[in-house]
């Protein structure tokens, strides 16, 4: 085969630019780190860095979330410490103003009272990074509000549930809101007249309408029987078939006196908690949890009629408890027993709240342990793509140095020499 | 006639026809680096002999003819190689640059501005009371409209500026049909003289390839030596005949969901349509009419799907107005030309996107509650979801999410990019290859042009010998007179 002159240039050439194009493109990898630096490079590696990209941010912003409903979830827990504290300190107070009967010694517990009752306010409308804790989704305004004649403390949130998104497909609540925690606690006093000639295991029922913590009634079937000649044990239950909510305990013995009728003691189980069945489950829906009373409930001698009796709901919040336990002191009254029992449901209650949000918190804590793993996962998978391999591109860079040198020195060598080099 | 006369006129033969290999010789080499130039030959052959005696007797040595060395079907080859390589050089000059304008994968492009307009919206939705975080959505949402505005403007002005080129491509190649009809007529002419215009050829071959390289030509030649240039079907050089092509807009084509007017090719007297398939002017022709479109209506879908869903979900959920409403949309606009930030209350009469503000951002699914955050994750899902469904029921992006509908297009420009540098490398192999063997038949070798010129100079000193060798025969017969 003939190689003429224009062919030898235009082999060298090419080879030459070739050569050339491939150092600079290791030489672009080497000072970008990066294997793909245009999609053409590697479309399908580069549609993989794109989608693995968009996850980390995702998960970034996953994290975040996390990391702030740990935060807020933390400070609601300690918050609700606190206030079980105050409800124990409460209680103390009670304990000490039981046994006195002088007025000003009362009005000095009220005073207290008073000062746990502006304190847990305090509490109940702390804020966390610019938000109310304990107003539901209402997050911009106090939630408990001192208002009217006699001042009454209201709730101006809702019972709505906070839910951050964790992961794809994957939400967790991160709030306790004020009415589950302070306001979910309640009474059912009775009235009637039970028969006190009645036989022991006589049993009386009776059909309440109970409204539950989102304001939806149900019918609670509350059961008197008789077990002694002054004693009947009282429980209560949902019909049978019925939805909408799940109902414990309401269990309490109430003594009568023997002469007057009147109860004399109530010895309480389970206090009665209403908790509403709703969807999704996220919306965590407060339980209402009541105490039992036996109010003006007494039993008479059969001339008295059959026994009959009713059920009265009444909500009571923590602080309005505390309102009216304030205003009793203050005007002479001691504490009763049922008073200390309320209490005790009340701190029951914040408790359980908190531990609620313990248990939130170590959610999220379970969430965040996974977003960082998988986290790991995503920037091994974009190393895997994305990054260079530095020993790799640079044995390759020496490799294409080398030859390009050789190929420059034979051109070098063979180019300039024709026949005329060898004639005299 | 045998004498020493004859013995001269041998050697002025051989003396004259090596002179003329000499000046071909020398032709050659001053032509060894001429882009096209095909390495000529001075063909000899003997002269008539003389009819003696004792028989026939030599009478020496003639330069018949000049030829070029040139092979037909490696031209044919290179000019049908060309044809693709030219196509696959503008594609991938058209793509590349598109490619560019998308700038992926980088934090700079849509990609990132869509990944950090979502992940504001999941920030939103655990702060959505907060001005703050209102405030850096809405930018976000700014920066994510001003790239699909970025991306739309760059592709449309690249697509203009096509237009021109086209237009630059077309007078190119009507120059070059005239240039050919034009050296037609002259080879013709020169023919017709018992010459042989071989360096005409070679400037008609030239031009032949550097047609070929714009446009998917097809050349015959006629017995007579004129060639016929066809593109697509219609003659536009001939023998001194040639047709003028430009461009003119053709029929509104839907790409994509979306309207773009048209190029179609024709020539300047029958006004007939041309089928500009190949070469550099195909490539740019099948740009300017189907590949930016269909990134452009690809962008548009992806504008408008996003319009559409961010909206149907925001105008459901309720603000951080005193008192809270709801019924405001988050985007106005269709495609990626128009989508701008809305988040304006018409409620009271007011135009859309003339009064934006962070306090429209919806959030909430209860006018009562700032701190639902409902509509923000449901927002802030929306470029996963799939399939995105219209108001209509009808599915939006082909079934895909955004990310993946975005993902896709890029990839798939990315794709056409690296298979247009295949083409363009593979068919560089195969012009190089054809363009090697056509060499080492046209091509000069100065090593055997010098090798040729001490052939031409040794015979011509040969001859000069005999003229003295004659000549001393000359004086030998006059000396015994």
């Amino acid at each position: 085969m003939r190689i003429s002159d224009n062919s030898i240039v235009a082999d060298f050439l090419a080879s030459l630019n070739h050569s050339r194009a491939r150092i600079n493109r290791l030489n672009r990898q080497l000072s970008t780190q990066k294997r793909i630096l245009r999609v053409s490079d590697d479309p399908d590696g580069a549609g993989a860095i794109l989608r693995l990209n968009s996850d980390l941010q995702r998960v970034a912003s996953y994290k975040e979330g996390v990391a702030g409903g740990k935060s807020s979830l933390k400070m609601t827990a300690d918050s609700l410490g606190r206030v079980s504290d105050l409800l124990q300190e409460v209680k103390g107070v009670l304990t000490g103003a039981t046994g006195s009967a002088d007025p000003s010694l009362l009005s000095k517990f009220a005073d207290q009272v008073d000062q746990f009752l502006n304190l847990g306010l305090e509490i109940a409308n702390t804020q966390f990074d610019r938000k109310y804790i304990f107003g539901g989704t209402n997050t911009t305004t106090p939630p408990f509000v001192r208002t009217g004649t006699p001042a009454q403390v209201v709730y101006r949130g809702d019972a709505s549930a906070i839910s951050y998104q964790v992961g794809d497909g994957a939400s967790q609540v991160v709030n306790v809101n004020g009415l589950a925690a302070f306001g979910s606690t309640g009474e059912i006093s009775f009235n009637g007249i039970l028969d006190r000639n009645a036989a022991v295991n006589t049993t009386v029922s009776n059909t309440m309408q109970v409204t539950d913590g989102l304001g939806v009634s149900h019918d609670v079937v509350i059961t008197m029987r008789k077990i002694d000649a002054n004693s009947w044990a009282m429980s209560a239950a949902l019909p049978p078939r019925s939805t909408g909510a799940t109902l414990s305990g309401g269990t309490a013995t109430i003594s009568f006196d023997p002469v007057t009728g009147k109860p004399t003691e109530t010895l309480r189980g389970a206090p009665l908690v209403m908790t509403p069945l709703v969807s999704p489950p996220a919306q965590a829906a407060p339980a209402l949890t009541m105490m039992v009373r036996a109010g003006t409930l007494a039993e008479e001698a059969s001339g008295g009629g059959p026994s009959a009796f009713t059920g009265t709901q009444k909500s009571i919040s923590v602080f309005n408890k505390l309102l009216e336990l304030r205003d009793t002191l203050q005007s002479g009254k001691q504490p009763t027993a049922d008073d200390m029992a309320f209490i005790g449901i009340m701190q029951d209650v914040v408790m359980r709240e908190e531990a609620r949000a313990g248990s939130l918190s170590e959610s999220l804590t379970a969430a965040d342990t996974y977003l960082t793993a998988h986290r790991e996962h995503l920037l091994d998978l974009l190393g895997d793509k994305q990054d260079v391999n530095l020993a790799e591109i640079g044995m390759k860079l020496s490799q294409e140095q080398v030859m390009l040198d050789a190929a420059l020195s034979a051109a070098a060598r063979v180019i300039p020499k024709t026949l005329l080099d060898f004639l005299k | 006639m045998s004498g020493i006369s004859h013995l001269l006129e041998t050697a002025r033969r051989a003396l004259l026809s090596q002179q003329y290999g000499m000046a071909v010789t020398g032709h050659n080499i001053a032509n060894a680096s001429t882009p096209g130039y095909s390495r000529q030959r001075a063909e000899f052959s003997t002269t008539s002999p003389l009819s003696t005696s004792s028989g026939f007797l030599g009478t020496g040595v003639m330069v018949e003819n000049v030829t070029r060395l040139r092979n037909r079907f490696l031209d044919q080859q290179i000019r049908s190689s060309n044809d693709s390589l030219g196509m696959a050089n503008s594609e991938y000059q058209i793509l590349s640059q598109i490619e560019a304008t998308f700038n992926e994968p980088s934090t700079s492009g849509l990609s990132g501005a869509m990944d950090r307009f979502f992940q504001a919206w999941q920030e939103l939705s655990t702060h959505p009371e907060d001005a703050v975080t209102r405030n850096a959505l809405m930018l976000e949402g700014k920066a994510m409209t001003d790239t699909f505005h970025r991306l739309n403007a760059e592709m449309r002005t690249l697509r203009g500026s096509l237009g021109d080129e086209i237009t630059s491509k077309l007078n190119r190649i009507n120059t070059l049909s005239k240039d050919i009809a034009r050296l037609n007529m002259d080879i013709l002419s020169a023919g017709s003289g018992g010459q042989n215009p071989n360096d005409m050829k070679d400037l008609r071959d030239a031009k032949l390839e550097e047609l070929s390289l714009l446009a998917n030509i097809s050349v015959s030649e006629d017995s007579l030596g004129s060639v016929n240039v066809s593109l697509g079907g219609t003659v536009i050089a001939g023998n001194g005949d040639f047709r003028t092509l430009r461009a003119v807009p053709g029929t509104t084509t839907s790409i994509a969901g979306t309207d773009f007017d048209q190029l179609r090719i024709v020539t300047d007297i029958s006004g007939g349509d041309v089928m500009l398939t190949g070469g550099e002017a195909g490539g740019l022709l099948k740009s300017y009419n189907t590949t930016i479109p269909e990134s452009l209506g690809r962008l548009d879908r992806l504008a408008g799907a996003m319009i559409s869903s961010i909206n149907e979900v925001h105008v459901s959920g309720y603000g951080r107005q005193n008192p809270p409403h709801n019924g405001i949309n988050f985007f106005m606009g269709t495609d990626a030309g128009s989508i701008t930030i809305d988040l304006t209350d018409t409620s009271s009469g007011a135009a859309p996107g003339t009064g934006p503000s962070i306090d429209n951002i919806a959030t909430s699914s209860s006018a009562a509650a700032g701190g639902n955050n409902d509509i923000a994750l449901l927002i802030a899902g929306l470029d996963k979801k799939k399939p995105l469904v219209s108001g209509g029921g009808a599915t939006l992006l082909d079934g895909l999410s955004i990310s993946e509908y975005y993902n896709q297009t890029v990839v798939r420009i990315g794709s056409d990019v690296n298979s247009a540098d295949t083409m363009i490398q593979s068919q560089e192999l195969v012009v190089a290859q054809l363009t090697q063997q056509r060499e080492s038949v046209s091509g000069v070798s100065l090593d055997e042009e010098m090798t040729n010129m001490i052939k031409f100079q040794h015979s011509f000193d040969a001859a000069a010998r005999l003229v003295n060798t004659a000549n001393e025969m000359y004086q030998t017969i006059l000396g015994m007179l």
